[in-house]
């Protein structure tokens, strides 16, 4: 009992006295830097101060056209990276960018979506097209070369790499980042969308953006 | 999501006849609700199903796996997100502890469902054959459906 008084008085009082004056100063130091720093973005999405230029890549859609950069330019665009051989989480993102598109239909903006296929060897243009047309009839594939491919994905940071599961009746997998890309009219790279994704903040930061950008 | 219609009695009843012994039924103590397969774009070589699966019993359960003869197939899979990326892992078995329930939902812990025997399309539905870790076997008809953001947000 001695012990244990002595224990309080020596160590755990001070103890807590210190880490109350600490808690303290740190409310104190968040409330400044709160105070000075910039006025938060209201969006979900990460907007760039400044849209950032695309690079040149060519690509091909699902009905053969070239898809580059002059494909991005006069409309906004909508991009996601995935497979069709994926029935989780692309599925999902397809029906999510449905859902933006029909919240989107009378915004009076011109918007395209595109499913980029992370998987070029088992993504043939003619399944890209079944693949995303069953979502949306307007949705487009696009597709390309595993280093045609890499000249647009290295330089929005997107990674994705095939597993070879042996365990996997699909032969394998493809991890891919699941982020969904805002392109603006200028064709610049204008925001990106993290998982979780949800229709309705992507309709209503798109809105945002698309009036902030007029 | 309108429940399916569980065949677990006659499922059961089959087992009789077939097993000699039907272990002392922990696999009536599961029960399964909520059931699934997302209606896939035409020529998917894979979907994904979906299902709740509750344990009422006091004893902890394992489902080992699951079977379908409409898929060459069935693997149980868990997408996780992992620094911006998705990733797919495959899960040996389920572990559903007394009284809890484990959901497979999109975005999380799903039926990989492999190379359909059929064309399969919204008003459809399979039968999965869940096995259970004491022998027995919990069949589930899932109805197709498409993923309607309303219902599963
Ligand atoms: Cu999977």
């Amino acid at each position: 009992m001695q012990q244990r008084n002595s224990f309080i008085r020596t160590k755990l009082i001070p103890g807590i006295i210190i880490g109350a004056l600490a808690m303290g100063a740190g409310i104190w130091v968040a409330s400044l830097l709160t105070k000075h720093s910039p006025v938060a973005d209201p969006l979900a999405a990460t907007r760039f101060p400044a849209a950032r230029p695309v690079q040149a890549f060519s690509l091909l859609d699902h009905n053969g056209n070239v898809f580059d950069n002059a494909t991005l330019a006069g409309h906004w665009s909508f991009l996601f990276f995935g497979y069709t051989h994926c029935p989780d989480v692309c599925p999902t993102t397809m029906s999510v960018l449905n859902s933006v598109a029909r919240r989107l239909q009378d915004a009076g903006e011109n918007i395209r979506f595109v499913m980029v296929t992370v998987d070029p060897e088992r993504d043939t243009p003619e399944k890209l097209g079944q693949f995303v047309t069953y979502f949306n009839g307007k949705f487009i594939g696009v597709t390309g070369s595993e280093t045609d491919l890499q000249q647009l994905t290295k330089q929005l940071g997107i990674m994705f790499m095939r597993v070879n599961d042996a365990d996997n009746a699909a032969g394998y997998l493809v991890d891919h980042t699941a982020s969904v890309f805002l392109f603006d009219p200028d064709g610049n790279y204008h925001a990106v969308f993290s998982p979780p994704l949800t229709a309705e903040a992507m309709a209503g930061d798109f809105s945002m953006m698309a009036r902030d950008y007029r | 999501m309108s429940h399916p219609r569980f065949r677990t009695g006659l499922l059961a009843a089959l087992l009789g006849v077939l097993l000699p012994v039907l272990p002392a039924s922990a696999e009536m103590d599961l029960v399964v609700s909520d059931a699934w397969v997302r209606e896939a774009p035409p020529g998917a070589t894979v979907l994904a199903g979906y299902l709740k699966i509750t344990n009422r019993g006091t004893a902890h359960a394992t489902v080992s796996g699951v079977s379908a003869a409409d898929f060459s197939s069935v693997e149980i899979h868990r997408t996780v997100m992992e620094n911006g990326m998705a990733r797919m892992l495959s899960a040996e078995q389920l572990e559903i502890p007394a009284g809890e329930s484990f959901v497979l939902e999109p975005g999380g812990y799903h039926l990989m469902l492999f190379n359909p025997a059929r064309p399969l399309a919204a008003g459809d539905s399979v039968e999965l054959l869940l096995h259970v870790r004491d022998g027995a076997c919990l069949a589930v008809d899932a109805p197709v459906a498409r993923m309607t953001l309303d219902q599963h947000p």
